[in-house]
């Protein structure tokens, strides 16, 4: 044992470093061995896929070794033909405007929300219009689709009735691409409000009591200590939800998009997103270089505004910040 | 809390408009699943004549008939649904907690640069190339059962929302084990585990959705019709409406006799039969989903 322990420090000058981590390694072995499924996961399904952005700069074959990453080099010749078209910019220019609108529309009706559920009264309709509102969290895409179709078809659609009961001339949703960003806004609200008003209703009962109880001796009306106290209060919660939404603007919601909209190339005009559209490049029209371009370009834009998100919501409150 | 005597009459309106807008909103949220729970009850050529609506036309159950007898396909994707949802939690919480653990113990010297190499993917990603490459051509997983299951058990959020909650365990508990002789898998697993089920069991439950609701590698990975998730197949009826129609077997259409296939009534049972577990458990599990998704605001 003691010579052993000599042998280590002796050889600490040259191969101590490796030694050390052998060493670390076999002392908590069973709780590196846990790690490793997770560790290889990593790897595979995350590391491994970043290497493989390389496509992007060749002439993508699928024939030459190496799942074809052995492809003639391209430089950015893909990119130049992604740039050069005009698709990027209203592909992005889609990403944006959409989830800027989400962003904006979500943050005040969740805060409305939740402001007004915190002032009702009635304990039982409260819980239910709570549980109603946070239900469509949980249901997909695909059902909302189905959903939208009752809502929405030209002949037999809930609003096509409605207007014609008012005299009104029937809208064909499916073929009218200006009315899709009001209609995606809308059924984000109906899927995704509930969430949001959790959280902040969660921060609002976290404010102290005692604020209240001031007010009210002081003579405030419920009205104004929604405005002086519960708004004001909600404000760190809504900036840190609205940088960190802001992460991930160029992340399209492929998920929502193909489900409600499909193929459908007379609504592409507003709501064909960058991810939509790599899809499309990719199974649709087989091209590699084109579809991998664009998530390499999407990638780093995506990496840029996490990165700055997070450092801005760090500065903000450290213990909000995702990493 | 608040005394009601001190209401005035601005007050009083100020929680009646609260009320209104409460419970407009959730009528909102009800009222598409209403329209179509009613009308997938309706009669197909009803529907169609007289639009949907918030009330049944024409009861007829020949939709619901059709998916559960007349053809292998939705209860075929209903098992599918179930099997994936099944394996992919058990391996979304043995992966998570087993990765997420040791992250906790000090005295594992690496374990803030294993956090940082689980942290990195939440920042960058290969986008949808360069993994439908891997899937297809190095993992060969396309038409695999194991495509639906494996790559979303782990991901870095996760492993976050588990070691805060591991990391309020106290560490006393698993150094007395230490010292009657337990090693760290066995610590990990009769120590720890039992202790974190309200993590596990939220992490869980918002695995489950995910697993429930997939179908976007349906889309990219499976053509195999026995492969198809529920949601998948609705996807599917809803771009293709007559998508079912096809599979219908010999007996059930003769039995609809000279009707035509009720494809939207299809469409809408399908959609219904699919929500409808979640329907069912909402009320009792809503409580674990508040809890989860205030444990995912506080600390990401």
């Amino acid at each position: 044992m003691a010579d052993r322990r000599k042998e280590s420090s002796s050889r600490k000058l040259n191969g101590g470093r490796l030694k050390d981590f052998l060493k670390e390694i076999s002392r908590n072995r069973y709780l590196y061995l846990l790690t490793l499924p997770g560790i290889i996961f990593f790897l595979i399904f995350n590391y491994l896929p970043m290497a493989g952005l390389y496509i992007a700069f060749v002439r993508y074959n699928p024939l030459k070794p190496f799942f074809g990453l052995a492809s003639p080099f391209a430089g950015l010749s893909n990119f130049a033909f992604f740039f050069t078209s005009r698709n990027w910019l209203s592909i992005t220019a889609n990403t944006l405007r959409l989830n800027a609108m989400f962003i904006a529309s979500g943050m005040i009706t969740q805060i409305i929300l939740a402001v007004s559920l915190n002032e009702m009264t009635m304990k039982w309709t409260k819980k239910t219009a709570q549980s109603l509102m946070f239900l469509p969290n949980f249901i997909s895409w695909t059902v909302i689709a189905v959903l939208s179709t009752a809502l929405f078809s030209t002949d037999a659609g809930v609003i096509n009735k409605v207007i014609q009961a008012f005299g009104g001339e029937a809208i064909n949703f499916y073929q009218t691409a200006s009315v899709w960003p009001a209609l995606l806004v809308i059924l984000r609200l109906w899927k995704g409000a509930g969430f949001g008003t959790v959280i902040y209703l969660s921060t609002i009962s976290g404010i102290d009591q005692e604020i209240y109880e001031a007010a009210i001796i002081d003579g405030a009306s419920r009205w104004e200590r929604i405005r002086r106290i519960t708004v004001p209060m909600l404000k760190s919660t809504a900036a840190m939800l609205v940088i960190m939404n802001v992460g991930g603007i160029f992340l399209g919601d492929f998920g929502m998009i193909y489900a409600l909209v499909g193929d459908n190339p007379m609504l592409r005009s507003t709501t064909d997103v960058i991810d939509t559209f790599v899809y499309r490049a990719l199974r649709l029209n087989n091209d590699i270089g084109m579809s991998s371009s664009v998530g390499l370009f999407q990638s780093v834009l995506g990496f840029v505004t996490v990165v700055s998100a997070n450092a801005l919501v760090k500065r903000l409150d450290q213990d909000s910040a995702l990493f | 809390m608040r005394s009601n005597r001190l209401n005035t009459f601005a007050d009083r309106v100020l929680i009646g408009v609260c009320t209104a807008i409460c419970v407009l909103f959730g009528l909102f949220c009800l009222t598409p699943l209403w329209v179509a729970l009613a009308s997938s009850f309706s009669n197909e050529n009803a529907l169609i004549r007289e639009g949907y609506g918030l009330w049944v036309r024409s009861f007829d159950l020949t939709s619901y008939k059709l998916i559960f007898s007349g053809t292998d396909d939705v209860l075929n994707a209903y098992g599918v649904t179930i099997a994936s949802t099944f394996f992919g939690v058990l391996a979304t919480l043995m992966l998570t907690s087993s990765f997420a653990y040791p992250l906790t113990v000090s005295t594992v010297k690496y374990r803030n640069k294993i956090a940082f190499f689980a942290y990195a993917t939440m920042l960058f990603n290969g986008g949808l190339v360069p993994n439908y490459i891997l899937t297809t051509r190095f993992l060969h997983m396309k038409n695999n059962f194991l495509v639906l299951v494996i790559p979303a058990a782990l991901n870095a959020y996760n492993v976050f929302l588990m070691r805060n909650y591991f990391a309020s365990i106290p560490q006393s508990l698993s150094e007395s084990a230490k010292i009657d002789g337990a090693n760290d898998i066995r610590i990990y697993a009769s120590i720890i585990l039992p202790l974190a089920k309200p993590i596990l069991a939220t992490v869980g439950l918002f695995a489950a959705m995910g697993y429930w609701n997939e179908w976007y590698r349906v889309l990219l990975y499976i053509d195999n019709r026995k492969l198809f998730t529920l949601q998948y197949l609705i996807m599917r009826l809803q771009q293709q409406v007559d998508f079912l129609t096809s599979s219908l077997n010999p007996q059930a259409r003769a039995s609809l006799g000279p009707v035509t296939v009720p494809t939207i009534g299809i469409r809408l049972a399908t959609a219904m039969i699919s929500i409808g577990p979640i329907v069912l458990l909402y009320p009792f599990l809503q409580r674990y989903f508040i809890k989860g998704v205030m444990i995912g605001s506080v600390k990401g």
